[in-house]
């Protein structure tokens, strides 16, 4: 008897409650209430990837979270210009050698211990011993580090090192704490301590790092509003994969800065009052690199067709929802020595042209002598397998330049894979092309992919390894913007990379006050930052 | 199996002008199940769904209006339109043209999976019910087959051989080899009790003779049935691994890859994701009905 | 009975050999490695080799096969390449949110595909009947990720009943058992429908009936229990999707349980960790139909362990 009351009730009574609850929504409203900056508080901000480990001098991925208890040596300011961090300035000896840093005085460990040369230096070499992935581009030629006097350290190198500059301004040279590192030996990783304006607070894996502020922090950099401790209590990171998810907790107020948006979510959250989207470049670049030890892509002339087919407006407008620059350079203009003569020299070289292409084309002895669409030459057709990581930005790319590449001729197939496949197989040298990105902020980074023996791209020339050298051992920033100008020059008339565009990198945050992004820092001012409530 | 005519369908039929009610007479096993399967309305919905789908796939190249890879940048996302029925795409490829190759596609996933894991999963299952022989062994690896929830073997297997639609499809019909096989087995093996196999094999009828006129028309019916549920399971399956990018890839447009590549567009496009979505749930609802449909028809205690 | 259990034991070990050495070779047939995921993008060939000699890769596979699974049965899964930590550790933090969750998900599941698979048999061909089965019918074609998504954006953005994502205790389980239940109720609600139909189809109950006696009593006293053993096999089987399932809503919903784990493992080639993670999930799966076999002695006395 009762059961046919609760069977007749229910569904009608669940229906209409789901449907009156639905349509009251309680989407966040625009209050009238102004909020207010408060002092304190807890900010937090979502984060795709979680780091393997804490330890800033292993080199692994997730930046910013791991940066938060570290204080770099130097600084780049909003114009790339070198100013103090922990260190007030740095000289290198005539020979190149030796580079020289004198350190502030008053900053001190999380532990209490002083920032001085010893500890430092220390620093310096534990990098060395520890000798991480990015230890070539980093640290290159170093031999070891010593302390001088209180204040002063020398690096010494056997070679000179000129990208040097960009790893003292990078958080990856932090000092780290000498009596934590002595204290929990390969621990360490999950204590992390250094001289930043945040103290370790947990790890919860899988879900969250915690930070809170570090109360006898003074030393913030020049360009930062506050310079002693944050305004904010606690600083959380939280791990999300799926961006969608990502986008909804933002929404919801649970999160009040999201990094790295996704160009398709941007019109979404443009809609939500009280959401500011902040869009800026860094050094990253997007590029196809081809394998020039592939028969099809050995001769200069179709990689020069390649190039001028691409439309890049068309990719940025497709895949990035307009969201970033066309390149025609190999650097992207916020690297060091990028040469605005060279980028517009290539813009004309490769200006969209499909009647020249063809023409390219046709000269290296490739036609269309069985009308199917497919040029050929000696009875191969011209097939490529383009590797992409299997992300939104590089599959829609990837289409995008499957089909205009189908208009003078080339076939593409593309082949998506995990990023470490896709890293494994580039460096063995199996694919035809690959869509990839690079960006750091000294240009000898492109010797990991140009460089002799490398096979991403396999050019051999004598007289790209020469000016790679000369670049990375000339010190003097003058004589080094003249190598690195001709080394753009030759890399663009190689065409072994096509260089696509550099990305427009977007956060987007609500709730807060004094938001500001480092592009060059790859970091955010979290000690101006203040919550509003 | 031993169908019974329906008694409750009587016929007129006129015997020397006198009319007289007859029992209704099968003509044949096939259409009496045929007749069977049509009394039930949810088979017939899921008949004609399936059909439906069929004509759509079968005649996609024709009915597509755009060829599938036609990108017009100026005119992404749109919303239906004349123009566009069902929309435009994040590259401004025509929706309608992309879903018509994408049920196609679909369902040549389903077809290969459950064709492939069928044939495997048959010949095994008789070979370990019937011959008994590497029984142990073949049910050793079923069992570790089934240790593995099916979704982490097709991980696993799509992670060794590398994503797209072969692979995965591979995977799936990996993954359901193990139901096949399990079922032929139990129906081999009661067959085998029913109706006194090993008597006839010692009074020397050959192995050929007895599975064709014994074992296989007795062990068909569940194994159409397992087929059609599996339809939908394998199509299911196969939009699974797509959701985890280990599926078909971009360009093909296969149904699970759009509808989960749609959603980064959920909030200025929902059609992208949802119309594919709405295509293989009417399909894999379709072999759902026609499956149970099948199996009241095919059951002799109804 | 002790023979019977001795051979499912016996099957059982064997079992969990074979899934080992399916594991270890699946592991180091994907493609890339470890030295790889580790360096990233910009590394070098010297570094690769360094990290392959370091994490003992360069040995000869048998010997690094009979390392795992010496090790293993010691209960020692090894150190993740990345984080240094014990994956036996890393597995005992995580697979609470998972079990939980999973039992969640199967107590939902159990409850409600039940009780509308026993109103659609007992009101057969009315309208509660076809309500019941079109929706666990849609609950069984629809795509998974559909679910989970409509779900959160529904109950959790919309009307804020549940955190959208995180793991915040078990309020924050909730929504992710609902979306894996709902799944999987739908295919027991469909296996209860029918068993319940053919017990109650059988003459021992129609003539119950005809003599008078009250049907309710004889529902979930007779026929239950009676149409509950293949209901009970589902069961056990849908734990096996409930794990897998896992996955995709442990993604969509940023739950740090065993599923999200898998996956990132997989991606950065985690070895120890893949081998030590599917190692137990599927004796875990094994275990649980051993279980599932066991009940259904409770359930059918009849059933002898031939």
């Amino acid at each position: 008897m009762s059961k046919k009351w609760i069977n007749r009730l229910s569904i009608p009574l669940l229906a209409s409650t789901l449907l009156v609850a639905g349509c009251t929504t309680t989407e966040k409203a625009a209050t009238t209430v102004e909020k207010k900056a408060i002092e304190g508080g807890t900010l937090v901000m979502a984060s795709n990837q979680e780091p393997d480990t804490l330890d800033i001098q292993q080199v692994f991925s997730g930046d910013e979270p791991r940066y938060q208890a570290y204080e770099p040596l130097f600084h780049l300011d909003h114009n790339g210009k070198v100013v103090p961090g922990l260190a007030q300035e740095y000289s290198v000896s005539e020979d190149g050698k030796v580079w020289t840093i004198v350190l502030k005085e008053g900053p001190k460990y999380h532990s209490g211990a002083p920032v001085d040369a010893e500890s430092v230096a220390k620093s310096l070499n534990r990098f060395r011993d520890n000798k991480s992935g990015l230890y070539a581009m980093l640290f290159g030629s170093f031999e070891k580090a010593e302390a001088v006097d209180k204040k002063t350290v020398k690096a010494y190198f056997t070679e000179p090192f000129a990208p040097f500059l960009a790893s003292i301004t990078s958080y990856w040279i932090s000092p780290v704490d000498p009596v934590v590192v002595d204290r929990e030996g390969e621990n360490f990783k999950n204590k992390p301590s250094g001289a930043g304006p945040f103290k370790f607070v947990e790890q919860q894996r899988g879900s969250s790092v915690t930070y809170e502020k570090n109360p006898d922090y003074a030393w913030g950099p020049e360009y930062s509003k506050n310079k002693n401790a944050p305004h904010i209590d606690k600083l959380t990171f939280r791990f999300i994969k799926d961006p969608q998810t990502r986008v909804l907790e933002f929404k919801k107020g649970t999160i009040q800065i999201l990094r790295d948006v996704q160009p398709a979510f941007v019109k979404e959250l443009e809609s939500v009052p009280g959401v500011t989207l902040n869009k800026y470049t860094n050094a990253a670049l997007n590029y196809i690199g081809l394998n020039t030890k592939k028969p099809q892509l050995s001769d200069v002339r179709v990689r020069q067709a390649i190039s001028m087919t691409v439309d890049r407006e068309e990719i940025i407008k497709g895949a990035m929802e307009g969201y970033a620059e066309p390149a025609y350079s190999p650097f992207a203009p916020k690297v060091p020595y990028w040469s605005e003569k060279v980028e517009q020299e290539a813009r004309k070289m490769y200006k969209k042209d499909i009647e020249k292409s063809k023409q390219l084309l046709a000269d290296a002895g490739w036609k269309d002598t069985n009308g199917n669409g497919i040029v050929d030459k000696d009875g191969k057709e011209l097939t490529t397998e383009l590797y992409i990581i299997q992300e939104q930005i590089w599959e829609r790319s990837a289409q995008i330049v499957q089909s205009q590449l189908k208009q003078i001729g080339i076939d593409v197939k593309i082949k998506p894979a995990d990023l470490t496949t896709v890293v494994k197989q580039t460096q063995e040298g199996v694919h035809d092309m690959v869509l990839f990105s690079y960006g750091w902020n000294d240009p000898d980074i492109l010797y990991i992919i140009l460089g002799k023996g490398t096979k991403q791209i396999g050019i051999e020339d004598a007289k790209l390894e020469e000016l790679f050298h000369k670049g990375k051992t000339t010190v003097q920033p003058e004589a080094r913007a003249k190598i690195y100008e001709e080394l753009q020059r030759l890399i663009s008339e190689q065409a072994g990379m096509v260089p696509l565009n550099v990305p427009q990198v977007i956060d987007a945050y609500h709730d807060i006050d004094g938001y500001m992004k480092n592009p060059y820092m790859f970091n955010t001012i979290f000690s101006d930052i203040q919550l509003k409530k | 199996m031993n169908v019974q005519p329906n008694n409750s369908n009587l016929a007129t039929v006129q015997h020397d002008g006198v009319a007289v009610l007859q029992p209704h007479q099968p003509k044949s096993l096939a259409s009496e199940i045929f007749f069977r399967l049509m009394q039930s309305r949810g088979a017939v919905a899921g008949l004609l769904i399936i059909l439906l789908s069929v004509l759509m796939a079968v005649l996609a190249p024709v009915l597509s209006p755009y060829p599938i890879d036609q990108m017009n940048l100026d005119q992404r996302l749109q919303g239906p339109s004349a123009a566009h029925w069902f929309g435009t795409d994040e590259f401004g490829r025509d929706l309608l043209s992309r879903v018509l190759h994408g049920t196609r596609i679909s369902l040549l996933m389903g077809i290969v999976s459950v064709l492939v894991a069928g044939v495997i999963g048959v010949l095994l299952g008789i070979v370990s019910g019937y011959y008994r022989r590497l029984d142990l062994a073949i049910m050793l690896v079923t069992d570790i087959l089934f240790a593995f929830p099916s979704l982490l073997l097709a991980i696993a297997i799509v992670a060794v051989l590398g994503v797209g639609i072969g692979n995965a499809t591979l995977a799936v019909a990996i993954a359901v080899i193990p139901y096949y096989v399990r079922q032929v087995r139990a129906s081999v093996l009661a067959i085998k009790e029913k109706e006194f196999i090993e008597a006839v094999r010692a009074l020397g009828m050959s192995d050929a003779k007895i599975l064709f006129s014994h074992i296989l028309p007795n062990i068909w019916a569940p194994i159409i049935v397992l087929s059609t549920l599996q339809f939908g399971g394998s199509i299911l399956a196969a939009a699974g691994l797509s959701f985890l990018g280990l599926g078909a890839q971009p360009p093909i447009p296969e149904l699970g890859t759009m509808s989960y590549v749609g959603i980064t567009f959920m909030s200025q496009a929902w059609w992208l994701s949802v119309v594919p979505g709405v295509v293989i749930l009417l399909i894999v609802l379709g072999f759902n009905l026609l499956g149970d449909g099948l199996r009241d028809a095919l059951d002799p205690k109804q | 009975m002790s023979n019977y259990l001795l051979k499912k034991c016996l099957s059982l070990v064997a079992t969990v050999f074979g899934v080992s050495v399916l594991v270890f070779c699946m592991v180091h047939m994907i493609p890339g490695d470890p030295a790889s995921a580790m360096l990233g993008q910009f590394a070098t060939e010297e570094a690769a080799q360094e990290i392959r000699e370091k994490l003992g890769l360069n040995q000869p596979l048998l010997h690094q096969y009979l390392q795992f699974v010496t090790h293993a049965v010691q209960g020692n899964f090894g150190t993740s390449y990345f984080t240094g930590l014990s994956v036996w550790e890393e597995i005992v933090n995580r697979f609470p949110i998972t079990m939980q969750m999973a039992l969640l998900s199967l107590v939902i599941s159990t409850v409600g595909g039940v009780l509308l698979g026993v109103v659609a048999a007992v009101k057969k061909g009315t309208v509660y009947d076809f309500v019941s089965m079109l929706i666990s019918l849609i609950g069984i074609s629809a795509p998974p990720f559909w679910i989970a998504i409509f779900l959160i954006w529904f109950f959790a953005y919309k009307l804020s009943l549940f955190p959208i994502s995180g793991y915040n205790g078990l309020a924050s389980l909730w929504l992710p058992a609902i979306t894996l239940g709902l799944i999987s109720a739908s295919s027991v609600a469909r296996m209860t429908r029918s068993s319940m139909l053919e017990v109650l189809n059988q003459d021992y109950i129609r003539t119950a009936r005809a003599k008078g006696v009250r049907p309710s009593g004889m529902i979930f006293d007779h026929a239950l229990k009676n149409a509950f053993i293949p209901v009970l096999t589902i069961i056990g089987l849908q734990f096996g999707n409930l794990l897998a399932g896992a996955v995709i809503v442990e993604a969509v919903f940023a739950l740090p349980g065993l599923g999200t784990f898998m996956i990132e493992s997989i991606v950065k080639r985690d070895i120890p960790t893949v081998q030590g993670l599917v190692l137990f999930m599927t004796v875990l799966f094994v275990l649980v139909n051993f279980i599932t076999d066991l009940l259904y002695g409770l359930f059918d006395p009849r059933i002898k362990y031939e």
